[in-house]
C-alpha cells in the first residue's frame, strides 16, 4: 500500500484552503497572547498572594495558559479537514480517486498531526519564552533547563496535535461540521463542568480521564499546582493518544462501512 | 493498456465485427440492488455497457440513476449484485483515475479551493503529472478562472471543472451524471461533441440524463430505468424506429395533400394551426408524393417529439414525485 500519493494529495488540500491557514495563525496568536496576559495577571497578583499560592506556582504552566483556548481552535481545524469534504460533496471525488478509504483517513491524520504538532510546538515555545520574560523579575521563572520545563513545553505542543486527531475522528464519525465541533467542545469543556458537579468522592476518580485535565497535566512542570488529581504527564500523554486513536478507529470503521 | 486487452478479445469474435468502433463489453452490472430503508432505489438492475459508443442512461429524476452510478465507482455499497469495470470491482483498481473518470455532481469541491488546486490534489492522489492538470484546464475552457476560489463558480463552470476531473487520468471509461445540467447552449453543444469524440476514440462513455431529446442527439445505445428497474435496453435507432417518428408538414393545399398522403398509406392528423402530423411515411416519401401531385410545401420537418413521448409513456408509472436524484 503506497500512501505517498494520498499523503501529497491531502497535504495539497490542507494548505490550499485559506481558512485552515488563518485558523492556524489565529491559534498561535491566541495561545501566545492569552498566555502573555495570564503572566501579566500573575505578576500583578504575586505580591498579594500567600505561601500556599506561591508553593503551587508553576511558571511554565502559567506561561502556557493560552493553550486552554488554542485547544478549541485546533479542534475546529481537525474537524474541518474532514467535515468540509462532506459539506461540499468533494468526499465523493476523494474516495473515487482513492477507493482504499483508510488510506484517505490515515493520510489526513498524518498531515494534520505533523502540521498541528509544528504549530503546537511553535505556540508552546513562543508562549514559554514570552511568558518567562514577563514573569521574570517579579515571580520565580524557569528556563528550559529547569526541572520538567522542557517536557512541559514539548508536551503542550503535542497535546494540540493529539486533540486535532481526536477532533478528526469525531468528524469522520459524524460527518457534519457543527455536530463534530459541538461534540468536541462538549468533551473539552462541558464534561469538565458536569464532572465537577458530581460528589467529590466520585469525581476524583473521573477527573484524571478528562481530556482537559490530561492536557493540564501535560503542560505542568511539577504537579504541585495541578487543579485536579491527575496522571503523570507521560501517562496523560498516552491516555490522550489512546483517545485520539480510538476516535480515528471509530471514524475509519464507519468510513469503510457507510456509503459516501 | 486497457484498450489493447479489449482489442485482443475482439479478435476472437472478429467474424461478426460489423461495427469497427464497438470494442466489446466493459461495464457489467448484475442484479444490482440498493435499498434506503423501505424504498428500493435500485431494483435488480442488470445491464452492460460497451466501449466505442455513447451509452445513455435514461430515467426520470429520482429513478436511481445517480445511485447506480455511485455503486459503479464504489461509493455506495450494493445490497445485492455487483458491478465490474473491465472485470474488476472499482475498489480493486490501484490508481483508478487512470482507468475510470467520473463526473458525479457539479461543484463537489471545497468552496475555498481553486480549480487548479482541486485538480492538482486529485492528480497527486493518482500520480498524474501536473502538466496534465494544465492540459485539462485548457481543454474545458477554465484557464482564465483556474486560480479563483471555486465558491464563486457558476453551475456551468462547476460542471466544466467536474468534466476536467473526469478526464484528468486520460481514462478509457467515462461516467457522466447529467453533464449538461447548468450549461448554456454553447456548453451543451461542447459536451455533446466531447462525448461523441471520446467514444470515437474507442473509450467507453456512459452518460445519464432525464431528457430523451438530449440522449437522442448523443447516445448510440440507451438504457432506460424507472423506479430503479430496467425498462429498456436498446440501440438508439431501434428506439426511434419503435417510437414511430412523425413528420410535420405545412402546405397551402393541406386538404389535397392530406388526401394524397392517406392514399399513399400514411396516417395524417391535422393540428389546430393547420400543420399536418404525418406518421408511417418518412419525410423523403412525403416530399415525393407532394411533387407528384404538384402540391406546394412550406414545411417538411421530421419530429423527434414522439421519441420523448415514447419515453414518457415508458416511464409514466415510474416517475417518483418529490425527487432527490
Amino acid at each position: 500500500m503506497n500512501l505517498l500519493p494520498t499523503i501529497s494529495s491531502e497535504w495539497l488540500k490542507f494548505r490550499s484552503v485559506r481558512s485552515t491557514l488563518y485558523t492556524l495563525v489565529v491559534t498561535v496568536f491566541l495561545c501566545v497572547g492569552i498566555g502573555a496576559l495570564g503572566c501579566f495577571a500573575e505578576r500583578q497578583q504575586w505580591p498579594s498572594e500567600h505561601l500556599p499560592e506561591h508553593l503551587a506556582f508553576d511558571a511554565v504552566r502559567t506561561s502556557l495558559f493560552g493553550f486552554f483556548f488554542a485547544e478549541i481552535a485546533i479542534g475546529v481545524i481537525g474537524v474541518l479537514i474532514m467535515s468540509s469534504e462532506y459539506s461540499s460533496g468533494s468526499i465523493r471525488m476523494t474516495l473515487a480517486a482513492t477507493p482504499r478509504r483508510l488510506s484517505v483517513l490515515i493520510s489526513k491524520a498524518g498531515v494534520l498531526f505533523v502540521a498541528t504538532l509544528v504549530v503546537g510546538e511553535a505556540c508552546a515555545f513562543i508562549s514559554f519564552f514570552i511568558g518567562q520574560a514577563i514573569l521574570h523579575p517579579v515571580t520565580p521563572s524557569d528556563t528550559l533547563a529547569s526541572a520538567g520545563a522542557l517536557r512541559a513545553v514539548f508536551l503542550a505542543g503535542m497535546s494540540l496535535a493529539l486533540l486535532a486527531l481526536l477532533a478528526l475522528g469525531f468528524a469522520a464519525m459524524l460527518r457534519h461540521t457543527a455536530g463534530a465541533i459541538t461534540v468536541y467542545v462538549s468533551i473539552q469543556l462541558v464534561l469538565l463542568l458536569i464532572v465537577s458537579a458530581l460528589p467529590s468522592s466520585w469525581n476524583v476518580h473521573i477527573f484524571k480521564f478528562l481530556p482537559e485535565v490530561l492536557t493540564q497535566s501535560m503542560r505542568a512542570a511539577h504537579s504541585n499546582g495541578v487543579q485536579f488529581t491527575s496522571f503523570s504527564p507521560w501517562i496523560s500523554t498516552l491516555v490522550l493518544a489512546a483517545y485520539a486513536i480510538a476516535s480515528l478507529i471509530g471514524g475509519g470503521w464507519l468510513l469503510l462501512r457507510r456509503d459516501a | 493498456m486497457q484498450r489493447t486487452g479489449r482489442q485482443r478479445d475482439l479478435g476472437a469474435e472478429s467474424c461478426r465485427r460489423e461495427d469497427l468502433r464497438d470494442f466489446g463489453v466493459v461495464i457489467e452490472a448484475r442484479g444490482l440492488v440498493k435499498r434506503y430503508g423501505t424504498t428500493t432505489a435500485v431494483d435488480d438492475l442488470t445491464f452492460s455497457v460497451r466501449a466505442g459508443i455513447v451509452t445513455g442512461f435514461l430515467g426520470p429524476n429520482g429513478s436511481g440513476k445517480s445511485t447506480a452510478m455511485r455503486m459503479m465507482i464504489g461509493l455506495d455499497h450494493p445490497d445485492a449484485g455487483s458491478v465490474t469495470i473491465d472485470g474488476r470491482a472499482y475498489g480493486e483498481i490501484t490508481w483508478p483515475l487512470h482507468e475510470v473518470g467520473a463526473l458525479l455532481e457539479a461543484k463537489a469541491l471545497h468552496p475555498g479551493r481553486s480549480a487548479r488546486n482541486h485538480l492538482r490534489a486529485l492528480a497527486a492522489s493518482n500520480r498524474i503529472a501536473r502538466s496534465r492538470v494544465e492540459e485539462v484546464i485548457e481543454l474545458v475552457g477554465l484557464a482564465s478562472v483556474a486560480n479563483k476560489r471555486a465558491g464563486g463558480y457558476s453551475l456551468g463552470m462547476g460542471q466544466r471543472l467536474g468534466i476536467a476531473a473526469a478526464l484528468l487520468g486520460d481514462p478509457e471509461v467515462l461516467l457522466f451524471d447529467e453533464p449538461v445540467n447548468g450549461l448554456d447552449p454553447e456548453g451543451i453543444q461542447w459536451v455533446r461533441e466531447l462525448l461523441r469524440s471520446l467514444a470515437k476514440q474507442g473509450r467507453t462513455v456512459f452518460v445519464s440524463s432525464h431528457l430523451m431529446s438530449e440522449m437522442a442527439l448523443t447516445a448510440d445505445h440507451v438504457i432506460v430505468i424507472g423506479r430503479g428497474r430496467l425498462l429498456e435496453d436498446a440501440d438508439m435507432g431501434e428506439m426511434i424506429a419503435r417510437a414511430g417518428s412523425s413528420v410535420s408538414v405545412r402546405s397551402p393545399d393541406a386538404t389535397s395533400l392530406a388526401a394524397a398522403l392517406t392514399r399513399s398509406g400514411a396516417t395524417v392528423r391535422r393540428q389546430a394551426d393547420g400543420a399536418l402530423v404525418v406518421t408511417e411515411l418518412d419525410a423523403a416519401t412525403i416530399g415525393e408524393v407532394a411533387a407528384r401531385e404538384h402540391l406546394v410545401l412550406h414545411e417538411l420537418a421530421p419530429q423527434r417529439a414522439s421519441l420523448e413521448e415514447a419515453f414518457m409513456a415508458l416511464t409514466k408509472e415510474h416517475v417518483e414525485f418529490g425527487h432527490s436524484t
